[in-house]
């Protein structure tokens, strides 16, 4: 996952499920019967992934929506997405 | 980012986040004291209407969804609708008696719904107390048979039992079947009136003696493995929460059930519609309910008279649903949570005799 550039497109994995409750996202996976709670802006980028938009068109969504640069988006979603990975609640398509 | 904030937000803004689908009262077994009311009538929803209902609850952001009887795989066209909810990505509960769970129905929940799990209701640890309660000779044996397939299958299964007068010779042999069957489980120890107030179920409460049997056990197996005593929030998550709130409860702030005649219910146990998705969309019962407004600030009202009778009553399992069920009052305290509350008392008097 951690590479320069991010072509790649992930998706919510089909054993977690997936909601976002106004400025809150959660995951629950099924298989580890856990729950994650992400912020409004782990939520957004969530939101992209489900829109089938790869991991470079995610950064550029935030950096459109959010007041950062392009460089501290993509480092914020390699990081999230890296931990959600990790989790087993997104899986590469 | 916690859960357990989530679930405070949900209480306290009124967030709606889990609902209870009972999708028939059909049922292929016979339970002696099956809390549906039997004689209800009306015009059932149908499969388009589930169909409306399921995409607008995905739309509000509802993740929890049960369904529920009856026996829920009674109703005729239980595929569609679960599928249809398994598209929309809920987190699903199957609550099912499990008798009609063999092996090609077991293979079609998960593939066609993949439930986060599947609750089965468990009457006693053998064919005589189990079929007794069921009135179907030979229920026991099946259901046994079936949690073995669905645990073969890879599906997640919870035993849901009542401890009754019936069953509490025999609450150890329960605990030690869900151990070997490899399922969570959970014994409610209060036997409750029909929905439709009806007492007859509690002809077959469990005894003082049974209760005392009943926590024994739960405490002989939390010794056996490390000292939990919950089988439940020891691996199935998400693990129940006590919100930090004015709020006694949830019903109707974060969670709401639906009859098969569409009538909203603040929650499973409150049989007081609250509206009828035969006349609005869930939406709108569920931002302009006059009904809904009343529950929430019932259990608001809930929570100030159970503080006002101390840390006994607070932690008594009280229930607006069910006392609304024993005396039409969903304040009113009930017998099962005066004895409670008269056993804790006991406790402290032995705490400071000590």
């Amino acid at each position: 996952m951690s590479t320069e550039s991010h072509p790649q497109r992930f998706r919510v994995d089909p054993h977690a499920r997936f909601r976002v409750l106004e400025d809150e996202g959660i995951f629950v996976l099924q298989e580890a019967g856990e729950v994650l709670v992400v912020n409004e802006l782990g939520a957004f980028i969530v939101e992209q992934l489900q829109a089938e938009r790869s991991v470079d068109e995610v950064v550029m969504a935030i950096t459109h929506r959010y007041a950062v640069d392009q460089d501290r988006a993509q480092a914020d979603t390699r990081s999230l997405l890296d931990a959600l990975l990790e989790a087993g609640a997104i899986s590469q398509t | 980012m916690s859960y357990s904030n989530t679930i405070t937000r949900a209480w306290t803004e009124n967030r709606l986040m889990s609902v209870l689908l009972e999708l028939t009262y059909a049922c292929n077994l016979d339970c002696t004291f099956c809390y549906n009311d039997l004689a209800r009538v009306g015009q059932p929803l149908s499969v388009d209407q589930y169909r409306q209902l399921l995409d607008d609850l995905a739309s509000l952001g509802i993740l929890n969804l049960s369904l529920s009887g009856g026996e829920p795989l009674a109703h005729p066209r239980f595929f569609d609708i679960a599928n249809h909810a398994r598209n929309l990505g809920f987190v699903i509960r199957l609550k099912t008696n499990g008798h009609a769970v063999r092996r090609t129905v077991a293979e079609r929940i998960r593939n066609e719904i993949d439930p986060f799990i599947i609750e089965v209701s468990v009457h006693g640890a053998s064919p005589e107390t189990h079929d007794r309660q069921t009135r179907v000779a030979g229920s026991f044996e099946r259901l046994v048979t079936n949690v073995r397939t669905m645990k073969s299958l890879g599906l997640r299964v919870k035993a849901n039992s009542v401890l009754t007068r019936w069953n509490e010779h025999e609450v150890e042999d329960m605990v030690a079947l869900y151990d070997e069957l490899g399922v969570l489980f959970q014994i409610d120890p209060e036997v409750k009136p029909r929905d439709d107030g009806d007492r007859e179920p509690l002809a077959i409460a469990a005894s003082a003696k049974g209760h005392a049997r009943y926590r024994r056990a739960l405490e002989a197996r939390a010794n056996r493995n490390g000292g939990d005593i919950d089988p439940v929030s020891r691996e199935a998550g998400p693990k129940p929460l006590v919100a930090r709130t004015d709020k006694h409860c949830g019903a109707g702030s974060n969670n709401i059930a639906i009859d098969p005649y569409g009538s909203v219910l603040p929650c499973v146990q409150w049989r007081v519609p609250v509206g009828n998705l035969h006349d609005q969309r869930i939406a709108e019962i569920w931002e302009k309910s006059a009904g809904l407004l009343e529950a929430r600030e019932t259990t608001k009202a809930a929570r100030r008279m159970l503080e006002g009778l101390g840390d006994a009553a607070v932690t008594s399992n009280f229930c607006p649903g069910a006392a609304h069920v024993h005396s039409g009052d969903p304040l009113a305290l009930y017998p099962a949570v005066e004895q409670r509350i008269a056993a804790s008392a006991r406790a402290r008097v032995r705490l400071t005799v000590l």
